[in-house]
């Protein structure tokens, strides 16, 4: 910088702008103050609307489905599931080892069963109703 | 100075020593804010924005508390023109003189102030904070965010415009 340049910065460094108000500083404090309390409570107030929407949740979550209601089953067991296939051999077994009347018996026992499950066998089977008093493999 | 070295932190806060300085460099401090914003309330209101934002954030300590404190006060600055629109304020015409004293020099103190205000804006502020403020092309430079180069030429632009406009009162 030049000795006049200089110079011209000491000429304008005589002139002087408004100095600060006085109370600035303890007025900054205080609105750095108030902004911290208002942060804490707005923290405070979003801590339990969240608290509450969770407390919701898990609420709604323990109730029963609105509307119909659960679906009543309509069988005890699926087919070609374990327990069909324990009551197949089952009555297989019957069969072979009692004939007809132990079919017929174990086949009014598995009705029962379901019966009491709620599923298909609301009525014990009817053999008669189904094939007319026969048996498909029943002969003459 | 290097850029980082600027504004670096060299100590934990302490609300005394913020007080010590803001009494220091206050009237630097209150000048820059009315370059910024033309407009004496608008000035105090920043000066208090910045120095809030200073004790929420208790820096932990600052190497260069006057550079420091001109960046917040440009932060503040920016940051309410942006909400408030202050721009449009300013455009209206409340704009205030920059400087008051000596008030023996009165006419000296309105060549002056009608000189600064003739300054483009990024020039104006250039000159403030090196004249007034006494900040180096460096700290200027990263408190505005632009090369040390470009604060140089603004810096060079408006003191040639200055002493121009103050001719009849500098003897070169």
């Amino acid at each position: 910088m030049s000795e006049n340049e200089d110079r011209f910065e000491q000429y304008l460094r005589s002139f002087a702008g408004p100095k600060l108000p006085g109370n600035l500083l303890d007025r900054s404090a205080a609105k750095a103050r108030a902004a911290h309390r208002l942060k804490r409570v707005v923290a405070g107030v979003l801590a339990a609307a969240a608290a509450l929407l969770i407390a919701f949740t898990l609420w709604s979550r323990g109730e029963p489905p609105q509307g119909s209601g659960s679906p009543t089953p309509v069988a005890k067991t699926l087919p070609g599931s374990d327990a069909d296939l324990t009551e197949y051999a089952s009555l297989q077994r019957a069969f072979r080892d009692g004939g007809i009347s132990r079919l017929e018996s174990q086949l009014d026992r598995t009705a029962l069963a379901m019966k009491a499950g709620g599923g298909l066998g609301a009525q014990p089977l009817n053999m008669n109703s189904i094939y007319g008093g026969k048996l498909p493999f029943e002969t003459e | 100075m290097g850029e980082q070295e600027a504004f670096e932190n060299s100590g934990p806060f302490d609300g005394k020593t913020l007080e010590g300085q803001v009494e220091r460099y206050g009237r630097e401090m209150m000048l820059y804010a009315l370059t910024l914003t033309r407009h004496r309330e608008d000035a105090e209101d920043v000066l208090q924005e910045a120095l809030a934002r200073i004790f929420a954030k208790q820096p932990s300590g600052i190497l260069n508390w006057k550079a420091y404190l001109f960046r917040a006060v440009r932060n503040a600055a920016l940051n309410g023109i942006r909400r408030r629109g202050r721009a449009a304020r300013r455009e209206a015409g409340a704009v205030c003189g920059f400087f008051i004293e000596p008030a023996s020099r009165q006419e000296e103190l309105e060549a002056l102030n009608g000189a600064l205000a003739g300054l483009a804006d990024e020039q104006r502020e250039v000159v403030v904070m090196k004249v007034w403020g006494g900040l180096t092309f460096d700290q200027i430079a990263q408190t505005v965010g632009i090369p040390r180069d470009t604060a140089a030429s603004r810096y060079r632009y408006a003191m040639e415009a200055l002493k121009e406009k103050m001719r009849g009162f500098f003897n070169e």
